[in-house]
């Protein structure tokens, strides 16, 4: 006996420096909170090059903050604009702010192009010459040059039918920014100055958004006192926005629930320290849980929280079936420790069916599950029979009288027709509603940032002329200037579609550097060109002969220059940054973005890919969305399976007593989701990962009743630990993030039915069962 | 002695020379009449090849509405100009349109063109330094870019007047010139 306590209370020590370590170990890390829903869904079964063109498109926006500065005030709108780079350039996180445009470097940048004027040329250039109509080039080069404002320089000898002045000219139609009073000026916008903030990490890390935001957030109304009004786009607003709302959420709503559970206990057990050991397991396990989690997992997911507050009501079962069993019998642990182990093996199998998915989030979960309900258990059976040595528990009172009022309730086995006719009934229905209904897999239902910062983001986007569009086209090929030719065999489609309205406009990186074979053919027509106009061009404007000749020998020496995609990148602004994918692993390809009015459909895909047989057309939106709804049915599997796992080990020991224990939680399940079907317009992926976790409660419920054959205590025990669920999740339900608003209500909804399931079905005296206790 | 009298005229020179013509003096100075036409002569200077080219024609302007600036020789061709938009036209062919809702370049650059047509000398003083001289009625000024970008194109703008404009010089940033003369104005 002294030997065994030893043992005891070395392994107790043991676990105590455990925790510890875990604690040590993962708050040396820095925590970094996930509020993207995307990160949830698994990536993979995109095709690499895909998901790569998506990656590449959406880095700009995730690692940028921009602003813009707009007062009807000039003056206090420079003011402004200074006040903020001041006050941002410092900040650790933040790379570089750019605010200022120089003019010279446009210059110089678009001084780069010259050499190239002959291999690029303008459509209607192309036209006319094609055409055959070159005097109508002739003419215009004369009203340019005559222009007494001269557009750009014109280059007698150099480039005297200004080509790349009309190239140029043809480019800037799309530039949106523009230099103004030293500042970056918005062509869209009149009164408004941009700033555009680099930021030197991930836009999700906390320590960034803190940073960040916390010096540019209080400059808002402090500027707006002096009349100018700062608007922002970018990633980092978002994830802030998402991160403080669920945090604050989870706060209230986490700190609701302990005090509703604390008052909760202390009205059972009237008892301060017993109240306090129930909620020690608890806190243990969400400790560790949590360590661990930040320990292994680089971001930590939101709804990983929002699934680990579930924790609360499983763990705390550990607690509640400990100290309630104790007042019966002093040697519990020994009694109990078949249940308890049952309980923690049949949710960490459950849990762990979780962990093979193919879901991040999920594993994420899973583990930060299974983390914490080991650690709990630890707690209860290495720390609990320590701590309650001397403590006498008492909850007699609470369980007799929930027992006697429970055995006013009618049961399976009081009126075995009446009640399993309507159970029957009932569950027809339910599957009838579940077929019938629909479900929803939109991940924009699942959006978290509150409506005036989309606004925001909508109204900053038009004014840059961007479109965060998901959808776009992607040309894969082996070399890059076989995609810019597959691009120009694209361009007649484009156009056609452009024309018919069914998109709005697009964006060919071709336009920017057309194929090799494309400026050699520019250079043969510049080659008609010249020998057809260029004489009577300087005739007309009287200038002597010899210029001919130099403008000549000016072709001939530029005439074999061409441009490459990678000489753009030393641009001011590469207009085709972003849309170059040029990956040793994945291959080749340029991304073709595009605006529309309406989604793209079969008959537009039909015609692109006449024009281009392997084009691929991407909706990130719909991916996503045939993504969750792909898993959705995975995941039914996946809960099926789960079950099945839980029914044959608990079969192995309950022989036929296992419906009591799985019929609950199952029927609870399908009454929550028929309920969730007529009242939502749709169930998703995370109405099933809820329903998870009451198959993880329900079971732990029902083992517990079956090993004490349903005695007082274990059902107050598994009531107590129904009702600090619902206060965990349902308080959840009111949650403004969606996504936690769908998990509370599906928790809150599936418990209920457990506990009412499982009191219909419970074991009366006369079946065994007993009610009394001593 | 010698030297202070030197010291002397020199610094008269300078402030001579220096004499603020302000945009609020240019303004009281100038006419700025609702509508102007008359006839121009051009002379574009290319400092590289040292050739000039040269032109003439007429022009009409409304204010605010458009100025139409026609030249006769050596082709004929007709420019319209409207605080919108450039149209140039050759015969019956529309040879080139820009809108400059969406083309930044020509936003500015027909900014610039009406006001110094028009006298708009607010629009100029957005863009310009002015550094200039008067004598009695007769006045010149130099405008210089304030900005970069404007100065990529434009090195600076000379105006010579009196009621209204009679001279403008164009100082291209490539060294080229541009000298347009008025004559015949009606108001």
């Amino acid at each position: 006996m002294t030997g065994n306590s030893t043992l005891t209370k070395t392994l107790a020590v043991f676990w105590l420096v455990v925790i510890v370590a875990i604690a040590f170990i993962a708050f040396s890390k820095k925590p970094m909170l996930d509020t993207s829903m995307m990160s949830l869904l698994p990536a993979s079964e995109q095709q690499p090059i895909v998901k790569t063109a998506a990656e590449q498109m959406g880095g700009a926006f995730s690692k940028r903050l921009i602003i813009l500065v707009s007062s009807e005030d000039k003056q206090a709108r420079q003011q402004a604009v200074k006040q903020v780079v001041e006050k941002l350039s410092p900040v650790e996180q933040v790379e570089s702010v750019i605010w200022q445009l120089d003019g010279l470097a446009i210059q110089q940048s678009q001084q780069a192009l010259f050499d190239y004027r002959y291999a690029l040329l303008t459509d209607s250039l192309v036209d006319a010459i094609d055409d055959d109509k070159t005097s109508k080039i002739r003419e215009q080069a004369l009203g340019r040059l005559l222009n007494p404002m001269g557009m750009s320089s014109t280059r007698l000898v150099d480039d005297p039918f200004g080509l790349m002045a009309a190239w140029l000219e043809q480019k800037s139609v799309d530039i949106s920014i523009v230099p103004k009073d030293g500042f970056l000026g918005l062509v869209r916008a009149d009164n408004t100055y941009l700033i555009v903030v680099n930021l030197a990490a991930d836009a999700f890390s906390m320590n960034t958004q803190q940073a960040v935001l916390s010096v540019y957030q209080p400059l808002i109304p402090k500027l707006a006192d002096t009349g100018v009004t700062l608007e922002s786009a970018g990633l980092i607003i978002h994830a802030d926005a998402g991160a403080r709302q669920a945090k604050q959420e989870m706060s209230t709503i986490g700190l609701g629930s302990l005090i509703g559970i604390i008052l909760l206990m202390f009205w059972v057990f009237r008892r301060l320290n017993i109240v306090g050991l129930m909620i020690l397991p608890v806190v243990v396990g969400c400790f560790v849980a949590t360590s661990i989690a930040f320990m292994i997992f680089d971001r930590v997911h939101i709804v990983t929280f929002a699934f680990g507050a579930g924790l609360i009501g499983v763990a705390i079962d550990y607690a509640l079936h400990f100290l309630c069993e104790r007042q019966v019998q002093d040697s519990v642990l020994r009694r109990i420790l078949p249940g308890l182990l049952l309980g923690l093996l049949s949710s960490v199998l459950a849990y762990l069916a979780l962990a093979v998915t193919p879901f991040p989030g999920l594993r994420q979960m899973a583990l930060f599950s299974v983390a914490g309900l080991i650690a709990a258990w630890l707690t209860v059976v290495l720390w609990l029979p320590l701590l309650t040595r001397n403590i006498q528990a008492d909850s007699f009172h609470a369980a007799e009288k929930l027992a006697n009022w429970q055995a006013k309730l009618p049961s399976l086995a009081h009126y075995p027709r009446t009640i399993g006719l309507s159970l029957l009934l009932v569950t027809v229905f339910a599957v009838c509603l579940i077929v019938q209904g629909k479900t929803e897999d939109d991940i924009r239902l699942l959006q978290t940032s509150p409506p005036s910062l989309i606004a925001q983001e909508q109204r900053v986007q038009n004014l840059l002329g961007v479109h965060s569009g998901t959808a776009f086209m992607l040309i894969p090929c082996e070399a890059l200037d076989d995609c810019l030719n597959k691009e120009q065999a694209l361009k007649p489609t484009l156009k056609q579609l452009k024309q018919q309205g069914r998109i709005n406009r697009y964006r060919l990186v071709s336009d920017e550097v057309p194929a090799l074979s494309e400026q050699d053919a520019n250079v043969a027509r510049v080659t008609k060109l010249y020998e057809q106009e260029l004489n009577g061009l300087l005739s007309q404007l009287g200038v002597p002969e010899v210029l001919g000749q130099k403008a000549m020998a000016s072709f001939t020496a530029d005439s074999d220059k061409r441009l490459v995609p990678a000489q753009l990148n030393q641009a001011l602004f590469n207009p085709t940054a972003g849309l170059i994918i040029n990956s040793e692993q994945y291959g080749k390809a340029t991304v073709v973005s595009f605006s529309s009015p309406k989604k793209l459909n079969g008959d537009e895909l039909a015609l692109l890919q006449q024009a281009v047989p392997d084009i691929i057309l991407v909706d990130q939106v719909d991916a996503i969305s045939s993504l969750m709804a792909n898993h959705r049915e995975q995941l039914l599997v996946w809960v099926s399976l789960a079950y099945l796992c839980v029914f044959v080990i608990l079969a192995w020991r309950y022989k036929q007593t296992v419906w009591r224990i799985l019929l609950p939680p199952l029927l609870a399940s399908t009454f929550t989701l028929a309920i969730l079907m007529s009242v939502l317009p749709g169930i998703n992926l995370f109405h099933l990962m809820a329903l998870i976790l009451v198959l993880g409660i329900g079971v732990d419920m029902g083992i517990f009743l079956t090993e004490t054959r349903h005695a007082a205590q274990t059902w107050l025990a598994v009531t107590l630990s129904a009702l600090t669920s619902l206060l965990a999740f349902g308080l959840l339900a009111l949650s403004y993030t969606p996504i936690l608003m769908h998990f509370g209500l599906t928790v809150l909804f599936g418990l209920t039915f457990v506990w009412i399931l499982s009191t219909l079905m419970r074991q009366t005296p006369e079946q065994g069962g007993h009610v009394e206790t001593r | 002695m010698k030297r202070l009298i030197f010291a002397l005229s020199l610094l008269l020179t300078v402030t001579t020379a220096n004499a603020e013509l302000s945009y609020e003096l240019l303004a009281k100075l100038t006419d700025a009449p609702q509508s102007l036409s008359g006839k121009f002569q051009q002379e574009k200077t290319l400092s590289e090849f040292d050739v000039s080219i040269m032109s003439n024609g007429h022009f009409v302007y409304e204010r605010d509405a458009f100025i139409e600036w026609i030249t006769e020789a050596p082709i004929e061709s007709q420019l319209k100009m409207t605080p919108d938009s450039i149209t140039s036209h050759q015969g019956q062919s529309e040879m080139l349109s820009m809108d400059s809702q969406n083309n930044p370049a020509v936003k500015v650059i027909s900014q610039i063109f009406f006001a110094v047509m028009t006298a708009e000398w607010d629009t100029l003083a957005d863009y310009f330094d002015a550094v200039g001289e008067q004598q009695e009625q007769r006045w010149t000024v130099t405008l210089t870019p304030k900005e970069d970008t404007l100065r990529q194109t434009i090195s600076g703008v000379v105006l010579q007047g009196d009621k209204l404009l009679k001279e403008v010089t164009l100082l291209e940033a490539n060294g080229d010139k541009t000298h347009i003369k008025f004559s015949d104005l009606t108001q």
